[in-house]
């Protein structure tokens, strides 16, 4: 490409960019990703800084919050990953989600007769399978049909019937008679996961000798924010300031243990080779499959060994979203699934990595949430952040094989 | 003579897979009118990447047409100041699924594309140059390697260039063929047109060409007038060997020596297998071969002539349509590739894509066969880590550490890996391995070879049964037991290695029948 007296080329690394150094240039990629959305909300006529400041201390006071979310996208994200290092792009794992979310309340209604302790184990067993069912498609449509890409959309098309599904079920057979708006019944108390929520944990800095009303936060009134939150399912009580674990569901334990799992069977290297078999066909196949079919591996036994647990994992985040959290299904998709794409990539598709960049997206969703809530943003400012993020991070990526130089002609 | 062409310091450098390649590196060059100019060198020389910047101008460096400087941007440019080339890779030069008048659209004119036109001339063409008949409406793929070939350097003659650059013109044609082009080209040179010849075959830059250049790893090594040449060489052989060793720039192979082996057990045997390639062409036809162990079976035969097809339906990486695939009796047709890889067989790819994942380390390429020989789900690292120390050792891979990728790797040394990866394939049941190799010494340096054909001989001593498809002759006749000639899908003959000769290998590749050879 020639720019007035320049001529500008992509040229490929000698040696891509790898270890410490790629961390510190998805980190840069970071700040970047969040000062151009620092010019889109100034262009809204919200003070960035203000707002980044803000977001924190909501997270702190939230931390609760915080975690709740991160488990979902802690979920789905390993769940990602692997799949992601095969190189076969599962971006629907919105759909895998939500029918997740389907599968848990399903179970606890027609299984109600089951004791909890079988029900709710029951709950996630469903939740895995029907998820590793929904991601099947990609499986077939990229082994056997032949053309690449056909994961992108086979996967991305699986969202729509499990969003049209849930509309389905919650405006018909499983909508709450008694509320106007089309929600389902909750879940009866019983048959929800436990909670962390007893376990009263005292902060130390905040309620020492912090009186609420006199902080000034720049944008946000704590006192509003605090009562348009309480409007949900968060009951914070503003004198006693304490963090109130309800909101962190026991699913928080499975989901770090799976993220162990995977890290040590899976992407973990012992004398520079991978701990497993499947970890090491997945590395070969992600890098170069036409290699790996020669020596023998099956490309669609690892399609869809990755498919079965990214779709199953995405569908245990719904399960604990709505058995742990929420109670109830809604007629909209929350958009996890999207988001925790542009986590996997901000982790570098390592299990360590994503647990570090699932709580970072956990404090901006939360962070950014109670902003709308008290700013009265347009919903889709949210969006905003895993996008812009997500974009450059992958540009990240690009850095890493390649570089741009010009020279005079 | 006047010179039309002069290139001036040209550079060009390629960018990938991991090492920076200078393939060109100051090159200066002169082309005069009305004459051959055979350019020569090893593979890598840098001979397709000069002529390659006649096209598509070079990093720097200066090209002047007829005195005057010009700036050669695209091949259109090029065309239109009166070049005309004849590529070696034909399957980016011509479109497959096009038809031969559809590929050579160069001559057309105006806005509108009459086909009708363009077929008008190339039959014109044909005929004014007796090239041989060829259907302006046949498909491409359709057409055999010559006729490919032919189409190729018809499109470099029909827009009546100045400067005629073939580049590999020969290597699919038969000998008759080879004989009418040079024809041609005297003729042409007689017309006052110049002619860039890129060769491997020494005699025709010797026996054709006015002047020689010879290109060495980027660089121009020497110029020779060959009429002057000529006078002092005693013989044409002399003439060849001092080239040689002018391109090579030090001492070429030595003799291997082969030391006399019984073969006795039949490792695998092939019956009557027919496959087609991608466009569904049937380009194996009936191929039947026989390996023993302690021997080493050369496949010879130009390359395109259903040699890669046929190992591929061995390994059941290809389909075949018929037949059957023998191993130590017991019938593997259609078995999985796995399962056909587990009794012990080993595949160095011609295709070094289909062998290396160049993103992960040296150890995890050399574990490609062995990390599945634990019986759990788990790979016994500090085994396997132990093994590929060994590996790197024994076949003298050089590398920094065993971790870095295969990419940063030289070519030599990643032939190493793909070499003690697969050579060091146990077979159950201490039976010999089955060794299937693909011209296993394409592109590498002078060490390296020597080094694989040294191997390939050890290995053959240790009991395996060796198939070498190789379409270097003089590796076929120095490491093969029975030499297999294949032609158009068939094999032509199978030869034992004491009769055979460069001659009638040569005339058996070429397509003359067993008999007639040996009449």
């Amino acid at each position: 490409m020639r720019i007035f007296h320049y001529e500008v080329f992509m040229q490929k690394r000698v040696s891509t960019i790898t270890g410490l150094k790629a961390i510190r240039v998805r980190i840069f990629a970071l700040f970047c990703g969040l000062t151009v959305i620092g010019i889109f909300f100034g262009f809204l006529g919200i003070d960035p800084i203000a707002l980044y400041v803000d977001i924190f201390w909501v997270n702190i006071l939230l931390f609760p919050n915080t975690l709740g979310r991160f488990i979902t996208l802690l979920l789905i994200s390993i769940g990602l990953a692997i799949p992601f290092k095969a190189r076969i792009d599962n971006i629907g794992a919105e759909g895998q989600y939500v029918i997740g979310t389907l599968a848990a309340f399903g179970t606890s209604l027609y299984f109600s007769f089951l004791d909890p302790v079988l029900l709710i184990p029951l709950m996630f067993i469903n939740g895995f399978i029907i998820g590793a069912i929904w991601a099947l498609p990609v499986v077939f449509f990229r082994a056997k049909g032949g053309f690449q890409g056909a994961d992108v959309v086979a996967s991305f098309l699986m969202v729509f019937p499990a969003v049209f599904l849930m509309e389905y079920l919650v405006s018909g057979p499983w909508r709450d008679r008694e509320t106007g708006f089309a929600y389902s019944s909750l879940i009866p108390e019983i048959n929800r996961i436990p909670v962390l929520g007893d376990l009263k944990i005292y902060i130390p800095l905040l309620d020492f000798h912090l009186d609420f009303s006199s902080i000034s936060f720049p944008m946000v009134n704590i006192k509003e924010l605090f009562e348009g939150l309480s409007l949900g399912t968060i009951q914070i009580n503003i004198d006693t300031i304490r963090w109130d674990f309800s909101p962190v569901h026991i699913t928080i334990f499975l989901a770090i243990f799976l993220t162990l799992i995977a890290y040590y069977f899976i992407f973990r290297y012992v004398n520079g080779i991978p701990k497993t078999k499947i970890g090491y066909e997945i590395n070969v196949i992600g890098k170069n499959p036409l290699a790996g079919r020669t020596a023998g591996m099956s490309f669609f036994k690892v399609i869809l060994f990755c498919m079965i647990i990214s779709g199953g994992l995405a569908g245990l985040a719904g399960v604990g979203e709505i058995a742990g959290n929420q109670f109830r299904l809604g007629t909209t998709s929350p958009g996890y699934g999207f988001t925790a794409i542009a986590v996997t990539y901000l982790g570098g598709l390592n299990p360590i990595g994503i647990l570090v960049s699932a709580l970072f997206f956990s404090v901006l969703s939360v962070g950014g949430n109670a902003i709308k809530l008290t700013k009265g943003l347009p919903g889709t400012a949210l969006d905003v952040f895993s996008g812009v993020i997500l974009f450059f991070v992958l540009l990240a990526e690009f850095f890493f094989r390649y570089t741009i130089k010009w020279r005079r002609v | 003579m006047d010179i039309v062409l002069e290139m001036q310091g040209v550079c060009k450098t390629f960018y990938g897979d991991g090492v920076i390649v200078k393939a060109n590196d100051q090159v200066n060059f002169n082309l005069k009118k009305g004459e051959i100019h055979a350019l020569l060198g090893e593979n890598g020389a840098g001979k397709s990447t000069l002529v390659g910047t006649l096209f598509r101008k070079p990093d720097s460096g200066i090209i002047r047409l007829n005195g005057k400087e010009v700036e050669l941007n695209d091949p259109i440019t090029a065309l239109n100041y009166g070049l005309g080339i004849a590529r070696q890779d034909l399957t980016k030069s011509l479109i497959e699924r096009h038809t031969i008048a559809e590929n050579i659209l160069s001559i057309s004119k105006g806005f509108f594309l009459s086909l009708t036109e363009i077929e008008n001339e190339i039959i014109k063409v044909l005929n004014m140059y007796d090239l041989g008949e060829l259907d302006p409406k046949v498909r491409i793929w359709k057409l055999s390697g010559g006729e490919k070939q032919r189409v190729e350097i018809l499109k470099a003659l029909i827009s009546d260039p100045d400067i005629l650059i073939l580049d590999e013109p020969t290597s699919m044609l038969t000998p008759t063929e080879i004989d009418n082009l040079f024809k041609l080209l005297n003729k042409l040179k007689a017309r006052g047109k110049s002619i860039i010849l890129i060769s491997h075959h020494l005699e025709e830059a010797v026996n054709y060409s006015d002047r020689i250049t010879i290109l060495r790893q980027g660089k121009v090594v020497d110029t020779i007038d060959t009429h002057k040449a000529k006078e002092n060489w005693k013989s044409e052989e002399e003439g060849i060997r001092a080239i040689a060793n002018l391109m090579v720039g030090r001492e070429s192979l030595y003799d291997l020596y082969r030391e006399p082996l019984k073969p006795v057990n039949v490792a695998i045997e092939i019956k009557g297998i027919n496959a087609k390639n991608e466009m569904g062409d049937e380009v194996v036809r009936g191929v039947g071969l026989k390996l023993m162990d302690n021997q080493i079976v050369g496949l010879a035969g130009i390359s395109g002539n259903g040699q890669a097809e046929l190992v591929e339906a061995m390994l059941n990486l290809r389909k075949a349509d018929s037949g059957e695939v023998w191993i130590r009796g017991m019938n593997i047709t259609n078995k999985s590739i796995r399962a056909i890889k587990n009794l012990g067989v080993a595949y160095v790819p011609e295709v070094r894509r289909k062998a290396l994942i160049l993103d992960l380390s040296v150890r995890e390429n050399l574990l490609l066969n062995s990390y599945q020989y634990s019986p759990t789900p788990m790979i016994e690292n500090d085994n396997n880590a132990l093994i590929t120390e060994e590996l790197i050792d024994r076949f003298n891979i050089k590398t920094p550490s065993p971790l870095v990728p295969v990419r940063t790797l030289s070519g030599g040394n990643r032939q190493k890996v793909v070499v003690a990866r697969e050579f060091s394939v146990i077979p159950p049941d201490g039976a010999g391995l089955i060794l299937i190799v693909e011209n296993p010494t394409f592109g590498l340096d002078v060490g390296t070879t020597q080094f694989v054909r040294e191997e390939l001989l050890k290995m053959r001593a240790a009991g395996a049964a060796i198939l070498l498809v190789s379409s270097d002759l003089t590796e076929i006749l120095t490491l093969s037991d029975v030499i297999s000639v294949m032609y158009k899908g068939r094999i032509m003959g199978t030869v034992d290695s004491e009769d055979a000769t460069r001659e009638n290998i040569g005339l058996l590749m070429g397509g003359v029948e067993l008999e007639e050879v040996f009449s």
